[in-house]
């Protein structure tokens, strides 16, 4: 019985001694991937100070730098809810009459102040404007020049705001 | 009766107060977007869908949307539902056709949870704020059978914000790029995991219960399976020892 008991503790003693450095791997410290989507919130209002759209009323050939009726044009805000900062980019569309009348759309131009001296050619591509961070805004004018003996009618453009 | 005509009078007045008041506000484009997971996955020959949420809560004018699809992987098809279709609107009477995917109308912001939500539209928690109703798109993507596994693809969902009823020279417009990564992964659900070594043979896991690990216990196994031979030999000579004694 002595021999048997004497046995067994040695047999513990040795499978003990194999299983401790895995039984200590397994209960040591384990890393966990642990993963979340945060939803990316993007809510941008432009306010038209005028009418609605951009008004530059009845313009004659050769005007230059016409302000937009409202001063300033339009002010773009970023809404308190974004999680991420708002990239301001902007570019227009030649204005056309819809007919066979056109003319360039970098007769039109914009600035953040009330400036033209510093004012920036409109583009047919986006040209950066501003970077908008959560509950800032900024404000836009707008100018407009009329090319000398353009045709007597009614022009339309779009100006487009990225905001990303 | 006189003193109920007056106070009729006064409450008429009260509720036309802010009529005026807001058709004299500028105005106000908004332009409001979250969006979901932009990391997706798909199986070869699968689909999957990314979610694009609209609202608005900041703006006094319905916000017109169009989405399509700026940039994909050829071969892909990449879809968006609401698909664009046409919407016929009154503007200030006169009758006006808009193709849109969607529109989105101004909405309270709610300090909780809506209950019940109206068809078509969808519950909004907006951080900070509250909660609004809105709506949702869907950008659906399918793979081929024949795309790589591991292989991603981008996918960039163009959308342009529109609103009517703008009588100027120039009318005005957002514009915002949604962007997606999708990678193709394996249809089994089951994990698997192969360290491949230099002479090209591999160690493979499956759901984490390794060969690797397995290997790991080989010594405790191997120590166990010896004090179990040493057990029974003791056991055994002592049972052969007692049947000796017995004779």
């Amino acid at each position: 019985m002595k021999k048997l008991l004497i046995s067994l503790a040695v047999v513990g003693v040795l499978v003990g001694l194999m299983a401790a450095p895995v039984m200590a791997e397994d209960v040591g410290e384990v890393g966990k991937t642990a993963s979340v989507t945060v939803n990316a919130y993007k809510s941008v209002t432009v306010t038209d100070n005028g009418s609605p759209g951009l008004d530059f009323g009845s313009l004659t050939p050769g005007t230059e730098d016409e302000p937009e009726a409202a001063s300033p044009s339009l002010t773009i805000a970023a809404a308190v809810e974004n999680n991420g900062n708002v990239a301001v980019s902007i570019k227009g569309t030649d204005f056309s009459d819809g007919g066979s009348n056109s003319f360039d759309i970098e007769n039109a131009t914009w600035n953040t102040s009330d400036e033209t001296g510093s004012d920036q050619d409109m583009l047919e591509t986006y040209a950066p404007v501003g970077t908008l961070p959560a509950s800032t805004s900024l404000s836009i004018y707008h100018w407009l020049s009329i090319p000398g003996g353009q045709a007597a009618a009614s022009y339309t453009s779009t100006f487009t705001y990225k905001t990303e | 009766m006189k003193k109920i005509c007056l106070f009729a009078l006064a409450a008429l007045l009260l509720l036309a107060l802010p009529l005026p008041a807001y058709a004299d506000e500028p105005a106000k484009y908004n332009f409001a977007s979250a969006q979901g997971d932009k990391e997706l996955t798909v199986t070869p020959g699968g689909e999957v869908r990314g979610d694009l949420y609209f609202y608005n809560i900041d703006g006094n004018r319905i916000t017109h949307l169009n989405l399509e699809v700026g940039q994909a992987p050829d071969n892909w098809e990449v879809a968006v539902e609401p698909p664009l279709s046409e919407t016929q609107v009154l503007i200030s009477g006169l009758p006006v056709t808009v193709a849109e995917n969607l529109y989105v109308e101004p909405w309270e912001l709610l300090s909780e949870e809506p209950q019940t939500v109206p068809e078509g539209m969808v519950s909004i928690k907006v951080p900070g704020r509250g909660y609004t109703l809105g709506k949702l798109a869907q950008v659906v993507i399918r793979v081929p059978e024949s795309v790589a596994l591991g292989s991603t693809g981008e996918i960039t969902i163009a959308a342009e914000a529109s609103w009517l009823g703008q009588t100027g020279a120039a009318a005005v417009k957002q514009a915002r790029d949604f962007e997606f990564t999708v990678t193709v992964v394996s249809e089994s659900e089951e994990f698997t995991e192969v360290i491949v070594g230099e002479d090209g043979s591999g160690t493979v896991s499956t759901n984490g219960a390794t060969q690797a690990a397995v290997a790991r216990w080989w010594p405790a196994l191997i120590g166990g399976a010896a004090a179990a031979i040493i057990a029974g030999v003791v056991v055994s000579r002592r049972r052969a020892a007692k049947k000796r004694a017995l004779r």
